[in-house]
């Protein structure tokens, strides 16, 4: 089975992973822009950042034949450094117009402050203009809360719930986010957000409609293998084969093909990469070769 | 007439697009308009390949030696349209700018067009920088099939190029005047490269030798020598080519080596 996995943060990550995310069917990854775990001083930063999720980290995820998409915005922790922020607002359109880009995100509140609010509604206004989707990063703290008031200012903004993606949901929240058309994800993280046995629970209780499993595996301790390892919990548990495929697939691609960014055919074609042509002429491989490693389906929380 | 030819194989849409963009281009000094419909070349006029008759090559090769050894689709070549109809007073601060934010593929065809501006050889700090990179693609756009670099590299930024490219495992024979840009001290730095590969167990590629052609150099004939009674038959054998070779610059030896870095290569 193929899988996507739409929220990942790559460029902190390692080449095992992406060998063992291969090896498990991951064909394709989004990595939406964040806050690196530590503020960044200059918009120098953000700009070399960017240009890493347009540029460096796309080949390197293509040395092991997965494709590599990205959001572009300013993650709300870093949008309460109101200079800076004016800066990188400046850069936004510039990044968010190029190809492979599929999203504004991830933006949304953290602390909800007055600042992440001026920012979320003038990304949500970019998003508007480009015609691309919006990935909304709930918070941690204040979750439901915080969750509604996001669903509140898109509505506001008359953005379509069809094109917009509310991240990183939980039990509590995913009644009001399908309620109100939207699409929810659900990042299925160690030890804080969901862990995949209360997933599989979710998919039970609510179907696979416009339902999506992610990862967001990051520079915490966090699972890059996330998605397959929930479909296979998921298979395990008796949930059709239809429904893994659309909340481990098919959703992501259906929410973020809106941006004519996304197509399923720029990997399918790829897909058939020999070995020796992803060994040819590489620079971060050498010579090594892919292992098969077996995992434990079971992520607890 | 680089424009006419373009202009010619693109849709009518895409010829209006580009022509109001152009527009726009020409009315902000500071380039910002420039970076990014740049970009946005990618939305708007397909990728398809370009097909030429004999006397657009014929052109397009003499404005641009080994044009017709690569491919060119439509995005690259408005890509190049928009870099020379930069205005050249700002052109080099704008197309820094431009670097700076590329993606792949932007990049890709910021170094394959380098070549067609009228100030070519003012970039060639950015194109050494180029040469740096690890991202194979972007390599390729720089070392491949692209004269820049035999045109406007120091021979030390020369002889970066060519080791990076075989270090990267690219194909050397694709390299424009590489033998004409060869130099004696690049084949001795070539020459401790084998040396390590040999000390390591190691092949060396057969495209290498021909960079050690023309030299009485001691140090390299002692290695030629050895090579020639190595158990490897490419090694060998392109090993006696360059012991046998007459002169280095002629078509003909150049032809041989070409064809065996085909070989080898595909």
């Amino acid at each position: 089975m193929q899988y996507i996995d739409p929220h990942i943060h790559m460029v902190s990550r390692t080449t095992d992973d992406y060998e063992a995310m291969r090896a498990a069917g991951i064909v394709a990854v989004i990595e939406p822009a964040f806050w690196m775990g530590q503020p960044r001083t200059s918009v120098g930063s953000f700009q070399d950042y960017f240009n890493s999720l347009v540029n460096w980290e796309r080949f390197r995820a293509s040395q092991f034949g997965i494709k590599h998409y990205c959001t572009i915005g300013l993650n709300s922790k870093e949008a309460n450094n109101e200079a800076l922020a004016e800066q990188v607002m400046d850069l936004l359109p510039l990044y968010a117009s190029k190809e492979g880009v599929v999203a504004i995100g991830e933006i949304g509140y953290d602390d909800q402050t007055k600042a992440e609010d001026k920012y979320f509604r003038q990304q949500i206004e970019l998003a508007k203009e480009l015609k691309l989707p919006i990935m909304v990063h709930t918070p941690h703290r204040d979750k439901k809360n915080g969750t509604i008031k996001s669903m509140d200012v898109l509505e506001e903004h008359g953005v379509s719930p069809s094109m917009v993606v509310i991240d990183h949901n939980n039990e509590e929240t995913v009644k009001d986010v399908l309620d109100r058309g939207y699409w929810a994800a659900f990042t299925i993280y160690p030890n804080t957000k969901m862990g995949n046995e209360r997933m599989v629970d979710i998919v039970k209780q609510y179907g696979s409609e416009r339902i999506i499993v992610d990862s967001s595996a990051d520079w915490g301790v966090s699972d890059p293998l996330a998605v397959p390892k929930t479909a296979s919990l998921m298979k395990e548990r008796g949930v059709s084969k239809e429904d893994i495929h659309l909340t481990c697939y098919k959703n992501a691609l259906d929410v973020y093909g809106q941006s004519g960014q996304f197509n399923e055919a720029d990997w399918l074609k790829e897909i058939t990469i020999e070995e020796k042509e992803l060994l040819n002429g590489n620079s971060v491989l050498r010579g090594q070769e892919f292992v098969k490693k077996t995992y434990s389906n079971i992520i607890k929380n | 007439m680089l424009q006419e030819l373009v202009l010619k194989k693109l849709t009518v849409e895409e010829v209006n697009w580009f022509t109001n963009k152009r527009q726009l281009i020409e009315t902000d000094e500071l380039g910002n308009q420039f970076i990014l419909i740049y970009s946005l070349v990618f939305r708007f006029i397909s990728n398809d390949l370009t097909v030429w008759d004999a006397e657009e090559l014929l052109y397009l090769e003499k404005q641009y030696p080994s044009f017709s050894e690569s491919k060119w689709n439509k995005q690259s070549l408005c890509r190049a349209l928009l870099m020379v109809n930069l205005p050249k007073e700002n052109s080099k601060a704008i197309l820094k700018r431009l670097f700076e934010t590329c993606s792949i593929k932007e990049q890709v065809d910021f170094y394959k067009n380098l070549f067609f501006l009228e100030n070519a050889e003012n970039f060639s700090s950015l194109a050494e920088e180029g040469v740096r990179t690890n991202v194979t693609d972007v390599f390729d756009a720089i070392a491949l099939n692209n004269p820049y670099a035999a045109y406007f590299l120091s021979e030390e930024a020369w002889n970066q190029l060519v080791l990076k490219a075989i270090f990267m495992g690219r194909p050397l024979y694709k390299i424009y005047n590489l033998l004409e840009r060869n130099n004696q001290k690049l084949a001795l730095v070539l020459n401790d490269y084998i040396h390590e590969r040999w000390s390591a167990g190691r092949t060396v590629s057969p495209e290498v030798w021909q960079l050690m052609s023309g030299y009485n150099n001691p140090e390299l004939q002692e290695t030629l020598k050895k090579a020639v009674a190595s158990t490897n038959d490419l090694e060998r054998k392109a090993a006696e080519t360059v012991l046998e070779g007459v002169n280095p610059n002629a078509q003909e030896y150049k032809t041989i080596w070409v064809e065996i870095g085909k070989q080898y290569n595909n």
